[in-house]
């Protein structure tokens, strides 16, 4: 792994750029993914926007200041990305963002990509119901296992109104899935 | 004791340390119960969230994003003259529409009035007049650059303009604006 300031010598640099691009890519493709597939749901959609995401830091990468990590730069990327497609998804539709969410949580029991038990099905369900910073609080924290700082990076929020939100929302899901039924 | 501390200013007794020195982050304590339920509640719920992903997604991502991001070549000069031949090349695409038009009916004689504004309209529309800046750049030269032909070449008389526009359905004209 190369260090981070050689990365983004070397990417901010037309001759290295697409090299570096390519060994940045490797590295964080299925993090990004992943993160967010858990906004989106879908793997086609989250398909779509993990690579409008890499675009748009391959487009953006020769302004980034390095005022704060590379990492937390491109997860903000990816996360706005993901929330502006489901936003953009809710309004063709014509419904509010939590119910579009809590459509497309309900519609995983057909969804190939989904090889969940009911357990599993409930969870999305209930994280559906969250309000939108919950929801990427709990699935940074409880499935992704990022750090408090580094979240706190990424969303430009307070560790302790980033633990205060964590604690809400777990507490929200027990009471979901303890209700469900 | 008094006495012994009087020589050894430095030694402390039991009696005086009130504190252990030790301190905590803000909050900490505060924190600790919402901390304690958030874990019990925690191990009640699934590890995994059961999504999954087609076999080798991951593998080909590199290649097809590359493919679309914009490519590092620098082009500068070519791109401002060829600016200068997007009219020549709109015009061109129309005679070309024309010339087909004349090849494939040889029976007539085709100009522009045979052409219905449906035609040329459907012709744009289906991108037919989208050229490649290369393929331009391989046909065109100097000479085609050179504005002062363009300009010789079209005088148009004021009565001309005047019956040329007595001449069009505004309708047609209304419709487009809207």
């Amino acid at each position: 792994m190369i260090a981070e300031v050689t990365l983004i010598e070397q990417l901010q640099n037309k001759s290295t750029k697409e090299k570096a691009f390519r060994a940045l890519m490797s590295q964080y493709k299925e993090r990004l993914y992943w993160h967010i597939r858990k906004i989106v749901i879908s793997h086609d959609d989250a398909d779509d926007v993990l690579q409008n995401t890499f675009i748009k830091i391959f487009r953006s990468i020769d302004n980034f200041k390095a005022e704060s990590k590379l990492f937390s730069w491109m997860y903000r990327i990816a996360t706005n990305e993901a929330i502006t497609f489901i936003n953009k998804k809710a309004k063709e539709k014509n419904i509010d963002i939590s119910d579009m969410q809590q459509q497309l949580a309900s519609n995983l029991s057909s969804d190939n990509w989904f090889s969940g038990d009911e357990i599993q099905l409930i969870l999305q369900k209930a994280i559906a119901t969250l309000p939108q910073k919950q929801q990427l609080v709990f699935n940074m924290k409880y499935f992704d296992e990022l750090k408090y700082d580094e979240i706190s990076e990424i969303l430009d929020t307070s560790v302790g109104s980033l633990k205060a939100s964590y604690h809400h929302a777990v507490k929200k899901i027990e009471e979901f899935v303890k209700n469900y039924n | 004791m008094k006495e012994f501390n009087k020589h050894n200013k430095k030694e402390l007794s039991l009696n005086e340390i009130k504190s252990t020195g030790f301190k905590t982050p803000t909050n900490f304590l505060d924190s600790v119960e919402d901390d304690f339920f958030t874990k019990i509640a925690e191990e009640k719920l699934p590890k995994t969230n059961g999504f999954e992903v087609p076999k080798d997604y991951f593998n080909s991502l590199e290649d097809e994003i590359l493919k679309k991001v914009p490519s590092q070549t620098k082009v500068i000069n070519l791109r401002s003259r060829l600016k200068k031949a997007i009219p020549l090349a709109a015009a061109a695409s129309v005679l070309l529409f024309i010339g087909i038009n004349y090849f494939s009916v040889q029976s007539e004689t085709i100009t522009f009035d045979d052409i219905s504004s449906t035609e040329i309209e459907n012709w744009l529309e289906n991108g037919y007049t989208s050229i490649n800046t290369t393929d331009l750049a391989s046909v065109l030269d100097e000479t085609d650059f050179n504005d002062n032909e363009l300009i010789d070449n079209t005088t148009i008389e004021d009565i001309e303009i005047e019956d040329y526009l007595n001449s069009i359905d505004a309708s047609s004209l209304i419709n487009e604006i809207n």
